[in-house]
C-alpha cells in the first residue's frame, strides 16, 4: 500500500520525464520500423511516412498510455484549476466578494482554532508530558469556591500519597504566591511560585546557569535560597551569569541567595519570576490545602490504575481524619487539564460562533456561484457541445468552488497569524502559560476547512448544472432552469437569515455575559479606590482578638491622613467551611446559593459607595455586646426570602469549630463583589467586624482617595508598616485589578460581538444579492404584467412579497432556532445575561429590510423606465 | 495482409506477456516478436501497444529498465517479472480451457448431446 503511494507519487512528480521517455521510446519504434521497411526496399522518405502511418494517432496513444499510468487525473485537475482562476480573474467582483467572504471566515475559525491546538492538542512544552498527572483532590458540594472542582492538597496528604503510593516515578508539587522584593526604598511584589525538589527536573527544565532546588535547601535552618526565570534574570538583573550566588532582600528582610536561572520560555501556569523551595512536610493540618500536586506516571501505567490507587490511599487517611475530608474526594488529571482550567471554556464557544460566520460565509458564496450558473448556461452547454462529459462540468464547477475557498483559506491563514500575534494581549490565554502560534496542523486544518467550504459552497450550483438540460439551455429555454434555481436560492436565503440571526443571538448573550461590569452596575464606585492588606505578625496571628486592635488602629489613622476619604478593612472567608441559611423556612438552596460571610466595618459600604437599599447599616453600637447582626446583599435576601421582605428574618451561621449563631438581619444592599466577576451575584452575608471571629491576623484594606496626589497612599503604607510592624504590599487601584481582569472578557466580548456584527452584515450581502437577483430575473414578466395594465404599484407589491416572504420564513425559523440555541446555552455556558429580545428583534428587523429593498428595487426599476426595455429582458 | 484478424479483446495482454516470456524485449521488438508467434496474421495497431505495455508495468507484470538497442540507441527493454510469470500461466490455462470449451460447443451436433 505504502509502496505503491510511494510509486504513484514517484509517477506524478516525474510526470515530465515520463512523457519524454515516452515521446523518445515511440520515435524509437517508428525509427526501427522505418529502418525494416527499407531493408523490404521502400524509399527512406516512404518508408518514414509509412512507419508513422502504421503506427497510428500518436498522440492518442501518449493519452492512453497516461492513462495507464493513473495520474491523468492531476493533469485535468491542473487544467481545471487553470480553467477556474482564468474564469475568477475575468470576474474579479464575483471573485472578490467570494474569496473576501471565505477568508474572513475561515481567518477567524483558524484562529480560534489556533488556540484549541496549542490548548488541547500540541504537546505540553514539558519532557514527556503525557505521562503528566495532576494529582487533586475535588471539593465538596458547596465549597466556598467551587462545588465537585479539583482543588490543591495539603502538605500531610500529599505525604502519604508519596509514601503509599506506586503509580508515580515522580511526585512534586507547587504553591502559588507572591514575593515581596524589597530593593531601594520600595517593596515590589512578584509573581512567585514554590516547588519541591525535583519539580523542575520532573518536568524536563534544568535550570540554564546555576542549580534547581536540592532536599538541604528544605531542611530547618538551611540557607533562604531562590531559582528566578529567565525572563526576569534577563530583565532585572540584567542577564549577568555572575548574578548567581548574590542576593535578594525578601519580605521582612530575608535574604534569598540566587541559585539558578531557569531556562528560558519555561513557565508552570503563572508567569513566576521567582522560584523558592517547597517542602511538603508530613506535619499541619489536611485542611490547609495549598499545595498543586503533580507526578509523572510510571510506563505503562494509566490514569484510571493511578486514580483508583490514590482513592484507596486517601479512603485510608480519610478514615483516620474524617473531619478534614467531609465531601472530598480525589481524582489524578492530566497536567493539560490543570493548565487549561484557569482559560476557562470560552474557546470552545468563540470557535461554535466562528463556524457558524463561517458557514453564513459558506452559504452567501454558494448563492453567489448559482446565481453565476444561470449566467453560465450558454458556457455549460457549448462546453457540452464541443464534447465535455456532465461529469467534467461537475468537477469544473467542484474545482472552482475548491480554487475560492483555497484563496479565501490563503487570506484566512495570513489574518489568523496576524490575530494570533495579538491574541494573547486580547484573550485570557496567559492564564495557561502556554504558547499559541499557527504550526503544521493549523495550517493542514487550514487547508482541509478551505477545501470543504470551497467544495461545498459549489456543489449546489454544480448539482443544479448537472440537472440542466443542456439541449434546451442551447435553444435559450432556460426559463424552467432559473425557475429552479430560483426556488434553491430561496432555500439558501433562508438559511442564511436563519444562521445569522442564531449568532447574532448566542453572541448578544455571550458578549453581554463578558461584558457586564461594563454594562451593568458594579454595585460600588471603582474609581479612586485602593487596596492593600495589613497582617500581623507572627505572635500577633496567635491572638486575634489582640490583632482586632491593631487593624482597628492602622484604620483609624489611615482614614485620619490628609487626602484620604475614607478607609475601610474587610475580613473575607468569616465563616469556614461555611454552613449558613436561614433561621426559619426550608428554601433548598443549591450550592451557588449558599452564601459567603464577611465581617466588615461600619465605614465599609460608604466608603465603597455600595447603596443600602433597605434596613440600616452597622453602625459603632454593633459591637461585641449587642445582639448578633447582619446585612444581606440582594442575591441572598432573594436566595433565601424570595417574593419577602429579609429585614427581621434570622440567618444561621456555624462553622467547624462552633455551634454556630443566628443573626438578625437589619439591612440589604446592593450586589456588589469586587474582583471576581463570576461572584457579583453571589449570596454575601456581611457582619459587624466586631462581632467576627477571626481566625487570622490579616484582613484588606480599603481606602477612598479624596486627594492621593500628595502622597497619601505613600503615608498610608507607612502608617500600617509602623502598627503592624509589617510593610504592606503597595496599594493597588481596582480599577486597574479590575482590568487586569477584565481585560481579557472584555475583548473576548468585542471579538465575538465583531463575529456576530460581521455574520450579520455578511447574511444582508447575501440575501441583498439573491433576492435583487431573483427580483431582476423576473423584469420580463413585470414588463408583461405592466403592459396588460397592472397599476405600478401592484406590480411592485407583488414582487416585494414574495421577497419579504422568503426572508420572514427565514426569520421565523431564525427566532425559533435562536430561542433554542438561547437555551442549550443557557445549559452549557454559565450564561447569566438574559438573552437580549431587542437584538434578535432588531437583527431580524435589518433582514427584513434588507430583502424587501433587495426586491422593490427592481420592480421600481422594472416599472418605471420604458415597458418595451423591460419586456426585452432576458 | 488485408485479411488479418484484429485481436480480441482482451488478448493483446496475453500476447505481449507470452511474447515477453522468450526473452528481453524493447517496444518495437515485443510487436515484431507478437507478429512472428502469430504467424502474422493479427492485425495489431502499433500505437495501442504502449498503453498496454505500460499498464502492465504498472501492475508489476512486467520490469522496464533503459539500455542500448542494435542500432546503438537508448530504448527501453521489457521483461517477465515473477509475477508476470505466474499471470501468464494463468491466463494461458485459461485461454487454452476457454478454446476447448468453445470448440466443443462449436463442433457440437443435435445427435450428439
Amino acid at each position: 500500500m505504502l509502496g505503491s503511494v510511494r510509486r504513484f507519487i514517484w509517477r506524478v512528480v516525474r510526470r515530465g520525464r515520463l512523457d519524454r521517455e515516452m515521446s523518445d521510446e515511440f520515435a524509437h519504434h517508428i525509427e526501427l520500423r522505418a529502418d525494416d521497411l527499407v531493408r523490404a526496399g521502400l524509399a527512406e522518405d516512404d518508408a518514414l511516412r509509412r512507419a508513422r502511418l502504421e503506427f497510428g494517432n500518436v498522440t492518442a496513444a501518449q493519452e492512453s498510455a497516461r492513462e495507464a499510468w493513473g495520474t491523468q487525473w492531476i493533469d485535468r485537475l491542473r487544467q481545471d484549476c487553470r480553467y477556474a482562476l482564468r474564469t475568477l480573474r475575468r470576474n474579479p467582483g464575483f471573485a472578490s466578494i467570494a474569496i473576501l467572504s471565505l477568508g474572513l471566515g475561515i481567518g477567524a475559525v483558524t484562529a480560534v482554532f489556533s488556540v484549541i491546538n496549542a490548548l488541547d492538542f500540541r504537546p505540553l512544552p514539558f519532557k514527556s508530558a503525557d505521562q503528566l498527572v495532576w494529582l487533586a483532590e475535588v471539593t465538596p458540594l458547596g465549597h466556598d469556591i467551587c462545588s465537585h472542582c479539583p482543588f490543591p492538597t495539603s502538605g500531610p496528604t500529599l505525604h502519604d500519597w508519596v509514601a503509599q503510593s506506586t503509580s508515580f516515578s515522580a511526585v512534586g508539587a507547587v504553591s502559588s504566591g507572591s514575593f515581596g522584593w524589597e530593593h531601594g526604598d520600595v517593596t515590589e511584589s512578584l509573581t512567585a511560585e514554590r516547588a519541591t525538589p525535583g519539580f523542575f527536573a520532573m518536568l524536563g527544565a534544568y535550570p540554564t546557569f546555576g542549580r534547581g532546588f536540592v532536599a538541604a535547601d528544605t531542611v530547618r535552618g538551611a540557607l533562604p535560597v531562590a531559582v528566578v526565570s529567565y525572563e526576569f534574570w534577563e530583565a532585572r538583573l540584567g542577564g549577568d551569569p555572575r548574578f548567581i550566588g548574590t542576593q535578594l532582600t525578601g519580605r521582612g528582610g530575608t535574604r534569598y541567595t540566587i541559585v539558578g536561572v531557569l531556562p528560558r520560555g519555561f513557565r508552570f501556569r503563572d508567569d513566576a519570576a521567582i522560584w523558592t523551595p517547597l517542602q511538603a512536610t508530613g506535619t499541619g493540618s489536611r485542611n490547609d490545602r495549598l499545595l498543586t500536586a503533580v507526578a509523572r506516571l510510571k510506563p505503562g501505567r494509566t490514569l484510571a490504575q493511578s486514580n483508583s490507587e490514590l482513592e484507596a490511599i486517601t479512603r485510608l487517611i480519610a478514615g483516620e481524619s474524617p473531619s478534614d475530608f467531609r465531601g472530598w474526594t480525589v481524582q489524578v488529571g492530566t497536567l493539560r487539564s490543570l493548565l487549561t482550567a484557569p482559560v476557562g471554556k470560552g474557546r470552545f464557544v468563540l470557535f461554535a460562533i466562528t463556524v457558524l460566520v463561517l458557514i453564513i460565509a459558506l452559504l452567501n458564496v454558494a448563492g453567489l456561484l448559482l446565481g453565476r450558473a444561470v449566467g453560465r448556461e450558454q458556457e455549460m452547454a457549448m462546453r457540452t457541445a464541443l464534447g465535455a462529459g456532465r461529469s467534467s462540468l461537475f468537477r469544473q464547477m467542484l474545482v472552482e468552488g475548491a480554487c475560492i475557498g483555497v484563496t479565501g483559506g490563503a487570506l484566512g491563514v495570513w489574518l489568523a497569524v496576524w490575530a494570533v500575534r495579538a491574541a494573547p494581549h486580547w484573550i485570557a490565554l496567559d492564564a495557561a502559560g502556554i504558547a499559541v502560534s499557527v504550526d503544521q496542523r493549523v495550517l493542514l486544518f487550514a487547508l482541509v476547512i478551505s477545501l470543504a467550504v470551497g467544495t461545498a459552497a459549489a456543489l449546489l450550483p454544480a448539482l443544479k448544472i448537472g440537472s440542466l438540460d443542456l439541449n434546451d439551455a442551447l435553444r435559450r429555454h432556460v426559463q424552467n432552469f432559473s425557475q429552479q434555481v430560483a426556488r434553491t436560492s430561496n432555500v439558501l436565503i433562508a438559511l442564511q437569515v436563519a444562521v445569522a440571526l442564531a449568532v447574532v443571538t448566542a453572541a448578544g448573550i455571550l458578549s453581554r455575559d463578558f461584558l457586564e461590569w461594563r454594562y451593568f452596575d458594579l454595585g460600588y464606585r471603582p474609581d479612586s479606590l485602593y487596596f492593600t492588606f495589613v497582617s500581623g505578625t507572627g505572635e500577633r496571628a496567635k491572638d486575634p482578638a489582640a490583632w482586632r486592635l491593631v487593624a482597628e488602629g492602622v484604620r483609624e489613622r489611615i482614614a485620619a491622613i490628609p487626602g484620604i476619604g475614607s478607609a475601610t478593612l474587610e475580613y473575607r472567608n468569616a465563616s469556614h467551611p461555611t454552613v449558613v441559611h436561614p433561621a426559619e423556612g426550608t428554601a433548598q438552596l443549591s450550592a451557588s446559593q449558599i452564601p459567603a460571610v464577611k465581617g466588615v466595618d461600619p465605614t465599609y459600604f460608604t466608603t465603597f459607595g455600595t447603596p443600602v437599599l433597605a434596613g440600616r447599616n452597622f453602625g459603632t453600637t454593633d459591637g461585641p455586646g449587642s445582639a448578633s447582626v447582619a446585612i444581606v446583599n440582594r442575591a441572598a435576601a432573594r436566595a433565601f426570602w424570595p417574593g419577602g421582605s429579609a429585614l427581621g428574618k434570622r440567618i444561621f451561621v456555624g462553622d467547624s469549630i462552633s455551634n454556630g449563631e443566628l443573626l438578625i438581619v437589619v439591612g440589604v444592599v446592593e450586589d456588589a463583589e469586587r474582583g471576581e466577576l463570576e461572584e457579583r451575584h453571589w449570596p454575601m452575608v456581611y457582619r459587624p467586624m466586631q462581632q467576627t471571629k477571626l481566625y487570622h491576623a490579616a484582613a484588606g484594606l480599603y481606602v477612598r482617595c479624596a486627594d492621593c496626589g500628595n502622597g497619601a497612599l505613600l503615608a498610608a503604607e507607612r502608617a500600617v508598616r509602623e502598627s503592624t510592624g509589617r510593610s504592606a504590599t503597595p496599594f493597588k487601584s481596582v480599577i486597574d485589578a479590575l482590568d487586569t481582569q477584565v481585560v481579557g472578557r472584555q475583548s473576548s466580548a468585542v471579538i465575538l460581538d465583531a463575529f456576530a456584527v460581521f455574520g450579520l452584515l455578511l447574511a444582508a450581502m447575501g440575501v441583498y444579492g439573491s433576492v435583487a437577483y431573483a427580483a431582476s430575473r423576473r423584469v420580463r414578466e413585470i414588463g408583461i404584467r405592466v403592459a396588460l395594465g397592472a397599476p405600478r404599484r401592484t406590480v411592485v407589491q407583488v414582487v416585494a412579497r414574495r421577497g419579504l416572504i422568503v426572508a420572514g420564513i427565514g426569520v421565523g425559523i431564525g427566532i425559533v432556532s435562536a430561542l433554542l440555541l438561547a437555551r442549550v446555552m443557557r445549559l452549557l455556558v454559565v450564561a447569566t445575561s438574559p438573552m437580549n429580545g431587542w437584538i434578535l428583534a432588531g437583527a431580524a428587523l435589518l433582514m427584513l429590510c434588507v430583502a424587501g429593498v433587495a426586491a422593490i428595487l427592481p420592480a421600481i426599476r422594472a416599472t418605471a423606465g420604458d415597458v418595451l426595455i423591460a419586456l426585452r429582458a432576458d | 495482409m488485408t485479411d488479418r484478424k484484429s485481436v480480441l479483446p482482451g488478448t493483446l495482454d496475453l500476447l505481449i506477456l507470452r511474447a515477453v516470456s522468450l526473452g528481453r524485449l524493447h517496444g518495437y521488438g515485443v510487436l515484431l516478436r507478437v507478429m512472428q508467434i502469430t504467424r502474422n496474421e493479427l492485425q495489431i495497431e502499433q500505437g495501442a501497444l504502449y498503453p498496454a505495455l505500460y499498464r502492465l508495468e504498472r501492475q508489476g507484470l512486467l520490469a522496464a529498465e533503459w539500455g542500448t538497442s542494435d542500432n546503438n540507441r537508448r530504448a527501453k527493454f521489457y521483461q517477465l517479472t515473477p509475477d508476470g510469470r505466474r499471470r501468464l500461466q494463468e491466463e494461458s490455462d485459461m485461454w487454452r480451457a476457454m478454446v476447448r470449451v468453445m470448440s466443443a460447443a462449436l463442433h457440437a451436433r443435435p445427435g450428439e448431446a
